[in-house]
């Protein structure tokens, strides 16, 4: 408080009174005691002990003057501030016999003081504020702590600073001051108990242009969070006046400041508003400061780690600017084989992609802003496909172009596995069609037996209807019982064992025919781990064949039959033709031998000279009784019954009688054929036999007789002197080979004729036995 | 000396005329009958006693059962079987049948009186290809020649 010696000019009216020991008022001038609505004497006789009664302050001064006590004490009085000095009177003993009091009215100059106060301390309040956005200039929440203190300390009780929380649309306090020490401890405590979810609505703060008094008279009608918040602040701490101002950084709204006052105080001035203005400036740029500066530090950040991101990334990744200058390429490029002109990236696209293609880049990232596609690339490694993506650069707020990003991405395995991946599906495709397209029986199975596919093809055959649910089917189904006893006993087994069986079976149709079919049936494994686990069938109906197969067997069987009867009939012609040679020409011709032989002896006795005559005679009957005779062995039926073995032993004996030639039949191994077949094989034989006497002055002829090649098969062989260069064409006058050949062939054989080395002929006949009456 | 009285046997007239005339200008032979069926030779042979029958194998009522029948005789005569077919099986029928021996007419010539004499005289004659093989097939001897 102000003293006595310190009044200045701007002292105010005075007034001077006087009293007894009583109290009672002795003296009262002064101009003073106009302004306090006081005739000056007309406090004179009224005692001032009872007047101030109510004013407990007052009667204690008076009581201390009277007491005699010297004293200044200053007083609030009807609204001004008085400056009262008491003096007592004493006599001339020292007895105390009343008091003078003078009273100054200093309210202009307390303000005056005041004001000076005021004004030192918010000089001092801003200078420690623009230090501490100085110094603080990277901790926002420092300043903002510097600030509402010294605010509150300077023009208020309590301070609240509310901040914008970054991304919301809301302010959440941030630092709460109040002058009172104990009632900061107290705020301490008690903001524990404060309610998470305070918070100021940001479209409340954001209309706020101006410093704007709270209404905290109605606080408590707030029902909202921060109006109930603001309603218990205001009934702890007994405010009455409330300051709220909003903190704008370029525009945008970034925090409020709050100051409150009590009875204490009073109202706001005009200076007190103007110093919250100010210091809720210097918080806004602070904020907005730390915010820049922070902003700043995220993005250096988020850059190097971007950059970090982009070197360690696997993929080809750049960015140029709009001229085409590299800005930055990361270590893949380089180790892809890439050489970027640091001047022109187009060019270096334009090696890697052609011209052409470089141009289409360009201008699609111009029209379009973007630009992705597969390129070749030939680094020294080897051929490389990267997928590339192209695309403008633009600043998300600005729009301004920041150049050009390329990112590429190695896609050879990729490519490949999808090439490969089209040309499986493509090949399945094929044996799909094919397997659909198939007239056979085309089905898979599971393991236990249940039908899992049929074929279109299959499904005809057997007379399925082409939509029908196989998967409720089961092999079964599919087969007759006979069939069904093989397969579950000889089939399954099998395929298990080898993987595959291939036979003949039948299946049956919806309608219950039998369909005989050839079938295949193999496990289906997984290619994987080799483990089967699905049948699979092939079976294709072979009712056509069958019936051709008995039809061809039918044929042979008639034609053996037809040659049969044909050798048969032959036979029976030759022996007609024998007996009736025999029976007349040959008996004649013997006939006239004897009486010739008879004419000869008696033409001895009687005519020697025509014997000579006669012996020409004999040799002409004789001549052609042998060749009579020859005839009738080439005419005469072969005898069987010692087998064809037999003929031609008995044939051999005829033919090589009377010659040195040695021969022998071997027919150990003669097979079983029809009587037809060895008749045809004899008389073949016979003239190879004939022919070997005939031409080949054989020393040696052996016959063999054999089964070869479902037929039978005669060699006859002799170390005579051959036939010549061709056997067959060159000898003239052996009609017998073609005829031996004719022969066979009518039958269905063969016979072919050779020379022998080192000398001889081996003819070689081959006839075959019709089916089933094999060896 | 008597003559060796002979039955000569042929459905052949030719044959059976030439035959009586080469045998009756033989002096050593006589013959008494002649027939052209197998059963004319035995009724023949059974009521005239015979040194010898030149029979012809191939005739009514067969030769190999007329030959047999002959054997059967009380005083059976020697058979020779006469005949234009020579084949290894005709040639042993007769034989098992009791003939002694086989002329094939073809062969025979000027010398069958000479070839039945030795017949009477107890030899046996093949004069046939086929005699050889009849011998072996008969003997049971395997059918070769080597």
């Amino acid at each position: 408080m102000g003293q006595a010696g310190e009044k200045g000019p701007a002292v105010g009216p005075q007034v001077i009174f006087g009293i007894d020991t009583t109290g009672c008022c002795t003296l009262s001038i002064g101009p003073g005691l106009e302004d306090l609505g006081v005739e000056p004497g007309q406090l004179v006789g009224v005692n001032l002990l009872e007047l101030y009664a109510d004013d407990p302050t007052a009667v204690q001064h008076l009581r201390q003057a009277l007491a005699g006590e010297t004293l200044t004490v200053e007083r609030e009085f009807g609204g001004r501030i008085l400056s009262v000095f008491y003096q007592p009177v004493f006599d001339d003993d020292g007895t105390v016999t009343g008091a003078m009091g003078v009273s100054t009215d200093v309210t202009e100059q307390r303000r005056i003081e005041e004001v000076a106060r005021a004004s030192r301390e918010r000089a001092s309040l801003l200078a420690d504020l623009s230090n501490a956005l100085t110094r603080e200039v990277l901790d926002p929440d420092a300043v903002l702590r510097v600030a509402i203190r010294s605010l509150t300390e300077a023009v208020a009780e309590v301070g609240a600073v509310w901040v914008r929380t970054p991304g919301a649309d809301r302010l959440e306090p941030k630092t709460v001051w109040h002058v009172d020490k104990e009632a900061r401890k107290a705020w301490y405590d008690w903001r524990a108990q404060l309610p998470p979810r305070v918070h100021l609505p940001l479209a409340e703060a954001e209309p706020l242009e101006t410093p704007h008094l709270l209404d905290l008279e109605n606080a408590s009608g707030w029902r909202d969070p921060h109006g109930e918040f603001l309603a218990r602040l205001t009934r702890r701490f007994r405010l009455q006046t409330g300051l709220r101002v909003p903190l704008r950084s370029r525009g945008l709204l970034v925090g409020v400041i709050d100051v409150a006052r009590g009875e204490r105080k009073g109202a706001f001035t005009e200076e007190d508003v103007a110093l919250v203005i100010e210091v809720a400036e210097r918080c806004a740029l602070a904020l907005d400061n730390a915010l820049l500066l922070e902003a700043h530090r995220v993005a250096r950040e988020d850059l190097v780690k971007f950059q970090a991101l982009a070197d360690a990334s696997e993929n080809l990744i750049a960015i140029t600017s709009d001229e085409g200058h590299e800005v930055y390429v990361n270590p893949r490029v380089d180790e892809a084989g890439i050489k970027v002109a640091k001047e022109d990236i187009w060019s270096t696209v334009s090696d890697i992609a052609g011209r052409p293609l470089g141009t289409e880049i360009r201008s699609a990232l111009e029209k379009a802003g973007r630009w992705s596609g597969d390129l070749s690339i030939s680094p020294d490694a080897g051929e490389m496909v990267v997928y590339v993506d192209v695309f403008s650069l633009s600043h998300p707020d600005t729009g301004t172009s920041l150049g050009t990003g390329w990112i590429a991405q190695d896609v050879t395995g990729l490519r490949a596995t999808e090439a490969a991946l089209r040309e499986a599906n493509s090949d399945l495709k094929q044996f799909k069609a094919l397997v659909e397209a198939s007239p056979d029986f085309i089905a898979i199975a599971n393991l236990d037996g249940s039908v899992k596919y049929v074929n279109p093809g299959g499904r005809q055959m057997i007379g399925m209807d082409p939509d029908a649910d196989v998967t409720t089917t089961r092999i079964p189904d599919y087969v007759t019982p006979e069939v069904l006893d093989q397969y579950l006993e000889g089939v399954l087994p099998a395929v298990m064992a080898n993987g595959h069986w291939a036979g003949e079976a039948n299946l049956r149709s919806r309608r219950g025919q039998v369909i005989p079919v050839a079938v295949a049936s193999f496990l289906v494994r997984e290619p994987e781990t080799g483990e089967p686990f699905a049948l699979a069938t092939v079976q294709r109906d072979i009712t056509e064949r069958l019936a051709a197969e008995t039809a061809l067997r039918e044929l042979a069987k008639q034609r053996q039959a037809l040659l049969s009867r044909l050798v048969d009939a032959q036979d029976a012609e030759r022996a007609q033709i024998a007996a009736d040679v025999h029976d007349d020409p040959v008996q004649a011709l013997a006939a006239v031998d004897l009486r010739l032989g008879l004419l000869s002896r008696k033409l001895g006795e009687q005519a020697p000279a025509l014997l000579e005559t006669l012996g020409t005679v004999q040799a002409s009957v004789s001549g052609a009784t042998d060749r009579l005779r020859t005839l009738l062995f080439d005419l005469e039926p072969p005898d069987l019954e010692h087998g064809l073995t037999g003929a031609l032993q008995r044939a051999a004996d005829e033919i090589f009688d009377s010659i040195p030639t040695r021969w022998v039949v071997d027919g150990d191994r003669e097979p079983d054929v029809p009587d037809a077949t060895r008749a045809i094989a004899y008389r073949i034989a016979k003239e190879a036999m004939m022919n070997a006497r005939k031409h080949a002055e054989a020393h040696n002829v052996v016959i063999t007789i054999a089964g070869r090649d479902h037929g039978l098969e005669v060699c006859v062989s002799d170390d005579g002197v051959g036939l010549g260069p061709d056997p067959v064409q060159s000898t003239p006058g052996h009609r017998g080979l073609f005829t031996m050949q004719d022969r066979a062939e009518i039958a269905g054989g063969r016979c072919t004729i050779d020379n022998r080395r080192p000398s001889g002929t081996l003819v070689t006949l081959w006839l075959p036995v019709p089916h089933p009456s094999a060896e | 000396m008597s003559r060796i009285r002979t039955l000569i046997a042929d459905d052949h007239p030719e044959m059976l005329a030439a035959l009586v005339s080469v045998l009756e200008d033989d002096p050593r032979f006589s013959v008494v009958g002649t027939a052209m069926t197998g059963g004319e030779a035995f009724r023949f042979a059974s009521e005239v006693p015979l040194d010898v029958v030149l029979l012809d194998v191939h005739m009514p009522d067969g030769g190999p059962a007329t030959a047999e029948a002959m054997a059967a005789l009380p005083r059976p005569p020697v058979v020779v079987a006469i005949s234009a077919q020579s084949g290894p099986g005709t040639v042993e029928e007769m034989l098992r049948a009791g003939a002694v021996g086989y002329l094939a007419k073809t062969r025979v010539g000027d010398a069958l009186g000479d070839l039945l004499a030795r017949c009477v005289a107890g030899e046996v004659v093949l004069a046939t290809p086929a005699g050889a093989g009849t011998l072996r097939s008969l003997m049971g001897a395997p059918v070769r020649t080597e």
